[in-house]
């Protein structure tokens, strides 16, 4: 009887590896049940903000509670491991810092919806999954949770068409993104009859070659259009545009860091025989989305397409080292993804801020003169620019000198100069932005309002900006022993 | 020689219902009356003649409402044929499922997704 000893098998006990996935979905549900008991008020909007800062810092803190640091649980299915836990972590965070922008920002444009609270709880619990398993089945499921909930998320902004047309397209893309995976996913099954990425991907024989680099392709193209890799990045600047802007932060900062993660927990298991089709697919897409998502962010009118289009360019910086697969690749790769999350979070909540005055529109030129109007934003925007961009005290130069360091490893030097032109083409707008922000007299009149969670949120995205680019390795040395321990795992097989 | 049933079967049908129309239309009565060429909307007088206007998306809600429940069964299926197999465990999965479900409409019920005197703020 294969049900019963399937049965057998599920061990109850093991549930406690789980226990902050756990927590939030318990977030997710109160919020859920209070939200059908409770009828609309003031009161109620409050009190759901610190019932989900409650939960998301319970959340955090039962990460104390750690039985080991390396275990497959659920007959492997889950893996619970250091790049596990430090992603998830990250994520946590950065949604408890997204959290007062967002009740500031629906109550501010008068389009409150609570469903988005504990939406945002079922994304994150589907990015903490998505973060820890090897397992197809595990990882498709947490996709379509992660996806399903932006989709939502996206189109919550009462009577905009552009956040309905970009939720549209979304859908669209991101269904089709999901077929693909699965049908990458079912090649990869049936060359190694295994759901396991580790045991695909080291079930390699001549016999078998083709389809397990098919789906491997495949797996890698869908991930690509979720993260929004330059040949099928149509949907990522209308969705993000229609988007509610801390929505837009938390998709391109949580959101891309779980999208990034089986990628990056792929990359150990690339052998020599399949890295020849990997390398090329990689490299290419890298290369054209770090040139074209530079060059059209030049052109751009609007700021939040701006940083849309910004956002693409880093994925591809993030995804060129992923083609030179050592070591010190996987490094500078996971770093990257980490300090992308933080610096593009930061970027999107400052302009959240300033969406809440009614004179404010998006349009580049109205951000002149800034400065002479709001000090502190203004000096926190140009810190984001100027890590986005890689200016040396900030955590953006770490990130690009560790991926410039990651190619030349492998000497992929023309990936490398691909990197720094790229880098050249964004200084023109990334730049100008802050000169018009510093040197320009005031465009409007801006007197943004932010409450204390808001400014604290802020303050510690830019103290970590700036603090982790001047002491990297606050940061390196936990990534450096995740990256050198996923490589002794993968050789052992 | 195997299919020749079905081939007879085949011929009567299509001799019986040739048949049947043809009797039809040549022994039936025939008056031309207005209701006659009406579209058929539920026996309530129709909407619009077009079909194009845009109509409430309240129908679309109980729709999509529907379609979810029968999906419900439809996972209720395979449960039903491997209850004795799967006991007690099984049981409380499935509790546990329908109380997801359960919730869910609880959820569209507050929500005012079965209201039928639709109020447009309350959607």
């Amino acid at each position: 009887m294969g049900i019963r000893l399937l049965l057998g098998s599920t061990n109850l006990y093991e549930l406690k590896y789980l226990l902050p996935e756990i927590v939030v979905f318990l977030g997710a549900f109160a919020l859920f049940l209070l939200d059908i008991v409770m009828k609309s008020s003031e009161t109620k909007k409050k009190l759901f903000l610190w019932i989900s800062v409650l939960f998301l810092s319970l959340s955090v803190l039962s990460f104390l509670y750690k039985p080991e640091f390396f275990k497959d649980v659920f007959s492997g299915t889950y893996t619970v491991d250091t790049l596990g836990i430090f992603s998830k972590l990250f994520e946590i965070i950065l949604t408890l810092l997204t959290l007062p922008f967002l009740h500031t920002y629906m109550t501010k444009k008068n389009t409150f919806y609570y469903e988005i609270y504990y939406i945002t709880f079922l994304s994150l619990l589907g990015m903490m999954t998505l973060s820890s398993s090897y397992n197809l089945v595990v990882i498709y499921v947490s996709l379509e949770m992660v996806s399903v909930s932006f989709y939502i998320m996206t189109a919550l902004f009462r009577g905009s068409f552009v956040s309905k047309e970009g939720a549209y397209k979304y859908l669209i893309i991101g269904g089709i993104s999901i077929i693909i995976a699965l049908y990458g996913a079912a090649f990869m099954y049936g060359a190694s009859k295994s759901l396991d990425i580790r045991a695909i991907m080291s079930s390699y024989n001549p016999q078998n070659a083709l389809y397990l680099i098919v789906g491997m392709i495949l797996f890698l193209l869908a991930f690509a259009i979720k993260i929004g890799i330059i040949p099928f990045h149509f949907w990522l600047p209308d969705a993000y545009t229609g988007a509610p802007t801390p929505i837009t932060g938390f998709m391109a900062s949580a959101g891309k860091l779980a999208f990034f993660i089986p990628l990056l927990r792929l990359v150990p298991y690339v052998n020599q025989h399949l890295y020849s089709s990997w390398m090329i697919s990689v490299s290419i897409m890298a290369a054209l989305t770090m040139i074209v998502g530079n060059a059209l962010a030049l052109v751009q009118a609007d700021l939040k397409r701006l940083l849309a289009y910004s956002s693409i360019a880093h994925s591809g910086y993030i995804l060129s080292v992923l083609s030179s697969n050592s070591s010190m690749g996987l490094k500078a790769a996971i770093y990257f993804v980490f300090v992308y999350s933080i610096m593009g979070l930061g970027s999107f909540l400052v302009l959240s801020v300033l969406e809440q005055s009614d004179t404010w529109d998006n349009q580049i030129y109205k951000i002149g003169g800034l400065y002479r109007n709001t000090g502190f934003l203004s000096l926190s925007f140009a810190v984001f620019l100027f890590a986005l961009l890689g200016i040396p005290p900030t955590v953006g130069f770490v990130g690009k000198a560790l991926v410039f360091l990651g190619l030349a490893i492998k000497n992929i030097y023309w990936l490398g100069f691909v990197l720094i032109l790229a880098t050249a083409i964004s200084t023109g707008y990334y730049v100008r932005l802050v000169m018009l922000m510093f040197t320009k007299d005031a465009e409007i009149r801006i007197k943004p309002e932010y409450d204390i969670l808001e400014n604290l949120s802020i303050g510690l995205l830019v103290v970590l900006t700036l603090v982790l680019g001047m002491f990297p390795f606050i940061l390196w040395n936990g990534i450096s022993n995740i990256s050198e321990f996923l490589f002794r795992l993968a050789n052992l097989r | 020689m195997a299919y020749i049933g079905l081939l007879s079967l085949l011929v009567v049908m299509l001799g019986l219902s040739v048949v049947l129309i043809s009797l039809n239309w040549l022994l039936g009565p025939k008056k031309k009356e207005s209701y006659k060429t009406y579209p058929y909307e539920c026996g309530v007088p129709l909407y619009d003649d077009t079909a194009q206007t845009t109509f409430h998306q309240g129908y679309y809600i109980l729709g999509l409402l529907l379609l979810l429940f029968d999906i419900e069964v439809a996972y209720l299926f395979p449960w039903a044929v491997v209850y004795s197999l799967l006991g007690v465990f099984g049981f409380l999965e499935v509790f546990l499922f329908l109380l997801i479900l359960t919730f869910g409409l609880v959820y569209a019920w507050r929500k005012g997704a079965l209201d039928w005197q639709f109020d447009l703020e309350s959607l």
